[in-house]
C-alpha cells in the first residue's frame, strides 16, 4: 500500500473527530427562536437607506464590490485625465491671448499695408452704395445731411 | 351518556416532507413559519461548517444567526438558479470568511473554544483503532487530540480549511463545493490536495 495513500486515510479517520463535536444540549432547540427574535429586534436594510441596501447587497456579492471599486477608480481616472486636458487646454487658450497683437500693434501693421498698397489703384470705398437713394432707416446719414461722408473708424483719409 | 367513540386505532399518515423550494415559495410570500422549517432543517450542517472553520462556539453561533437572518432579507432575491442549500452555504461562507479576516488581523493567535465531544466517539472504530494502534502517543486522549487537531485546521488558508469541512467533515461532493466556492472543480480537488498534505505535515505525530 502506498504509504502517502495509508497516511491521507488515517488524516481522513482522524478529521472524522471533528463530527463528534456537539454544541451544548439544547442548542438547536434554541437557536430558530433566537433568530426570530433578531429578525424582529434588528431593522431591514432598507430602514437604513439606500446606502444600507448597497452594503447589504456587497455584503451578500463580494465580487460586486470588486467591480462596484474598479468602477469608481476608473471614474475618478478618466475625471483626473479629462480635468488635466481641460486645464492645459484653457492654459494654452491663454498664452495666445497674451501673444495676440494689441490695438498699437495693429495700428503699425495698418499703416504699412496702407503705404505699401499701389497708388494708382483707388483705395475702396467703405461707405455704403445705394442706388436708389437712401433707404429710410439710413437717410439722416446722407451724404450731404451730415456735412461729410460716412466712414468706418479704421479709416484714415490722412494717409491718402 | 352516550359511550365515548374507541380512539382510532389507525394513526394518521405522516405529512409528505414539504421540499426547499415549496418552503422557499411560501417564506418568500411572507410565511414566517416556513423560514421557521427552513432553518430547523439547515442550521445543524450550516452551524458545523462555520464552526470547524472558526473552532469556536460563540463566533459559531453569531455567524449562524447571521447567516440566516441575511438570507431572510435577501429570500426575495433567490431566484432558484442553484438549490436553496448552496445560497445558503454561500451566504454563510463569505460571512465566514469575512469574519476570520477581520479575525485575523484583530487577533492573529485566534481563540479555540471548542464543543464538547459526544458519547459515541468512545465507540467509534474508526477513532478507537486510529488511536490503539496508529498513534505511537498511546496516552493521549481525545481532547488533546481535538485540540491539536482544530490548531492544526486554524493554520490553513480559509480557503483551504473550508474545502476540508466540507469534503472530509461534511462529506459534501466536490462540484456541490464548486458551486458553493464559485470555482471549478479543479480547483477544489487541487485545494483538498494541499490541504491534506499541510495536514499530514501539522499532525504527523499522530498519523504513523
Amino acid at each position: 500500500m502506498d504509504p502517502g495513500d495509508s497516511q491521507c486515510r488515517s488524516l481522513q479517520r482522524l478529521l472524522a473527530l471533528k463530527r463528534h463535536e456537539r454544541p451544548p444540549p439544547g442548542y438547536f432547540d434554541r437557536l430558530p427562536g433566537r433568530i426570530q427574535c433578531r429578525l424582529i429586534e434588528q431593522p431591514e436594510p432598507d430602514a437604513l437607506g439606500w446606502l444600507g441596501g448597497l452594503l447589504a447587497g456587497f455584503q451578500l456579492r463580494p465580487a460586486a464590490l470588486g467591480l462596484f471599486a474598479v468602477l469608481v477608480s476608473c471614474t475618478y481616472l478618466l475625471g483626473f485625465s479629462a480635468s488635466r486636458d481641460l486645464v492645459r487646454q484653457s492654459w494654452q487658450a491663454q498664452a495666445m491671448r497674451e501673444h495676440l497683437p494689441g490695438p498699437h500693434e495693429l495700428a503699425g501693421w495698418q499703416s504699412y499695408a496702407v503705404r505699401r498698397a499701389p497708388r494708382n489703384q483707388p483705395m475702396p470705398s467703405t461707405a455704403p452704395v445705394f442706388s436708389a437713394g437712401y433707404p429710410d432707416p439710413f437717410r439722416a446719414f446722407a451724404p450731404g445731411r451730415l456735412g461729410g461722408a460716412i466712414a468706418p473708424a479704421s479709416y484714415q483719409p490722412s494717409i491718402r | 351518556m352516550p359511550a365515548l367513540a374507541p380512539p382510532s386505532a389507525e394513526i394518521p399518515p405522516a405529512a409528505p416532507p414539504v421540499d426547499d423550494g415549496e418552503l422557499v415559495r411560501r417564506a418568500q410570500a411572507g410565511d414566517s413559519e416556513a423560514f421557521d422549517a427552513l432553518v430547523r432543517r439547515h442550521q445543524e450542517r450550516l452551524y458545523a461548517t462555520i464552526y470547524h472553520m472558526t473552532s469556536n462556539h460563540e463566533d459559531a453561533d453569531d455567524l449562524t444567526q447571521e447567516s440566516f437572518i441575511k438570507a431572510f432579507r435577501a429570500l426575495k432575491s433567490f431566484k432558484g438558479d442553484s438549490s436553496f442549500f448552496t445560497w445558503l452555504y454561500r451566504i454563510a461562507v463569505n460571512k465566514t470568511i469575512n469574519f476570520l479576516k477581520q479575525r485575523k488581523s484583530r487577533n492573529p493567535a485566534g481563540h479555540l473554544s471548542l464543543n464538547d465531544l459526544d458519547f459515541n466517539v468512545e465507540h467509534d472504530p474508526d477513532l478507537v483503532s486510529l488511536i490503539s494502534e496508529r498513534t505511537p502517543r498511546r496516552e493521549v486522549n481525545l481532547a488533546e487530540l481535538q485540540e491539536k487537531l482544530n490548531t492544526a485546521m486554524q493554520k490553513l488558508s480559509e480557503p483551504h480549511r473550508l474545502v476540508v469541512t466540507l469534503h472530509d467533515i461534511q462529506g459534501l461532493p466536490h462540484e456541490e463545493i464548486a458551486a458553493i466556492m464559485g470555482c471549478n472543480v479543479g480547483t477544489v480537488r487541487s485545494r483538498l490536495f494541499y490541504a491534506r498534505q499541510q495536514l499530514q505535515a501539522y499532525l504527523s505525530d499522530y498519523l504513523k
